[in-house]
């Protein structure tokens, strides 16, 4: 996580410092940041330490308790390891139906004019909607049960991946296209060999968003919705004033994200070795 | 709308014809036969699928007549402005600080990728605890929303300013502030506008789930108010405003973009 950002800090901040020869400085040498971080990390524990003991512990804990409820809660008891199993199962079945959907929508109205001429409006709207105005309609339409949180994570994945592609699929390179052309290439063909490799970052670059909305849909449902999973638990741990466990479900949720994110990540690197490190931004 | 040339000279040579009216009419096409399809489904499951008929006269009625929409949403921007105003100045600020100071950076950046990698509306139980249920906690969840994003594109974007700019402005020997003025703010500029979009769509999401689950008042807790209620006509008034709201936001934060950055083509904007 540490290593990515500060490499490219390396290649901009340091070259030029170093190129002419300029005595670096010690807290921008390597040593130098670990003692920026150790001591931050310090201050960031001592202080959360000291303003919690010193306030209502119904509404905030120090750190000290925060490492006791986790222990209660993920070692003693399997509580929290049935949570995550329940969130985990319906976050990652709903973002696995709306990635093959969001990739062939995305692709068709990349590819064919008239087809994103239809769907343009509503893939435009849906994707400024912040989907969770939808959620009491959902509820209207598929009850409270588990379905409503796959369906939610569903959407709030699907457009940015439908997006992502769509754009990716318009700027595949056109003399690319025209080399398939000329080599008698059909539409299958064309598709394998020059539209997908050309629109694969694009496509990464839309999980990457929709695994950050798909963790925030699955959230979203277990708090307004079913009450169950992570979301569930840190609802009713802040309504019996536990400030301290509730703490426990949101580093799990972080931790979650991080290991989505870097398994993205290295799939990205597996599956496309030309494209490095490729932004959230568009480029 | 007056085109240069005249309406009647676009028509003539033909513009509408090639240029405009495919994708116009067939956007149109597509709206009406859906509209007419949900109003004809809608006749049958009134509740379940209302339909667009029905949506019209409710917001007639919430916006013209009872005017409780209009309040509502007046409650939720003024929540969304004040804690946007705040997360855009301090999350620029962070962002060119990290980007820019070396230590700050090293300081601030685990923390700054922690919280980004949390879904912050997870933070609102927590919140309403700590500020309770009204004005404050949308300041609170708009800022927490908004905040990260714009720091972290902030911060990406005046790394990223070219090498080339900035020795040249050293070859100039252009002092610290010129440094600043002519290349890392024009260089950090288009993520800086990101960053505002980013930032414009997560505050919206989060001023919204906190108004669902836990404001007495707003436009979140009025479309779960009418979803209890099963008045889906009613439901899907603040749902169309709130669609269009987000997409006006984005075209004017893209028109900003343009008037500040007339250097850059316009074609990007929408896929970040």
């Amino acid at each position: 996580m540490e290593a990515a950002p500060n490499t490219a800090l390396d290649a901009q901040g340091l070259s030029s410092a170093e190129a002419l020869d300029v005595q670096v400085p010690f807290l921008e040498r390597p040593a130098g940041a670990w003692v920026i971080r150790i001591a931050t990390l310090l201050t960031v524990l001592i202080s959360w330490e000291i303003y919690g003991s010193t306030t209502n512990p119904a509404l905030f804990s120090p750190f000290s308790k925060v490492v006791t409820s986790f222990y209660e809660l993920a070692i003693q008891s399997s509580d929290l390891w049935k949570a995550v199993l329940n969130s985990t199962q319906a976050m990652l079945l709903g973002f696995a139906l709306a990635i093959p959907v969001g990739i062939l929508v995305g692709l068709l109205m990349g590819r064919y004019r008239n087809i994103e001429y239809v769907l343009d409006p509503y893939v435009s709207f849906m994707y400024a909607l912040p989907i969770v105005v939808l959620v009491p309609l959902l509820i209207i339409w598929l009850g409270i049960g588990s379905s409503v949180r796959v369906f939610i994570v569903f959407l709030m994945s699907v457009f940015p991946i439908i997006i992502n592609t769509m754009v990716g699929a318009k700027q595949v390179d056109q003399d690319l296209i025209d080399v398939a052309l000329v080599n008698c290439a059909n539409e299958k063909q064309t598709l394998r060999t020059v539209v997908i490799p050309s629109v694969l970052p694009y496509i990464f670059t839309g999980l990457h968003v929709a695994i950050g909305t798909a963790l925030v849909g699955m959230v979203l449902g277990e708090m307004l919705v079913v009450l169950q999973g992570l979301g569930g638990m840190i609802v009713q741990f802040s309504n019996s004033y536990q400030p301290a466990k509730v703490m426990v479900p949101l580093f799990f949720i972080v931790a979650e994200s991080l290991i989505l994110v870097s398994v993205m990540k290295r799939l990205q690197r597996r599956l496309m070795p030309w494209s490095a490190a490729s932004n959230i931004l568009d480029k | 709308m007056t085109l240069p040339g005249g309406t009647a000279d676009l028509v003539r040579s033909g513009f509408f014809a090639e240029k405009l009216s495919k994708p116009f009419l067939m956007r149109v096409a597509s709206i009406v036969v859906v509209l007419t399809a949900w109003q004809i489904a809608g006749q049958t499951k009134p509740t379940f699928l209302s339909s667009p008929s029905a949506i019209a006269t409710a917001g007639w009625d919430l916006l013209v007549v009872d005017r409780r929409l209009l309040s509502a949403f007046g409650e939720t921007l003024v929540g969304l402005g004040v804690g946007y105003a705040i997360a855009a100045t301090l999350g620029i600020a962070v962002g060119f600080l990290m980007g820019r100071v070396r230590s700050i950076d090293i300081a601030l950046l685990p923390y700054v990728n922690a919280m980004y990698a949390t879904p912050r509306i997870a933070l609102i139980p927590l919140l309403v605890l700590w500020v309770g249920i009204d004005f404050k906690l949308r300041v609170t969840i708009v800022i927490l929303s908004s905040i990260f994003p714009i720091i972290i594109t902030v911060r990406d974007g005046s790394k990223s300013v070219a090498d080339r700019y900035l020795d040249l402005a050293r070859s100039f020997v252009a002092t610290g502030w010129q440094t600043w003025r002519t290349a890392i703010l024009p260089g950090s500029l288009p993520f800086m506008f990101a960053a505002l979009r980013f930032g414009a769509q997560r505050a919206m999401i989060g001023v919204i789930v906190a108004e669902m689950t836990s404001s007495v008042a707003g436009t979140g807790r009025l479309i779960l108010t009418y979803g209890r209620f099963f008045q889906t006509e009613r439901l899907m008034v603040p749902v169309v405003i709130i669609g269009v709201f987000s997409i006006l936001v984005t075209a004017f934060i893209n028109y900003l973009q343009k008037l500040a950055t007339p250097w850059q083509k316009q074609s990007r904007g929408r896929a970040v």
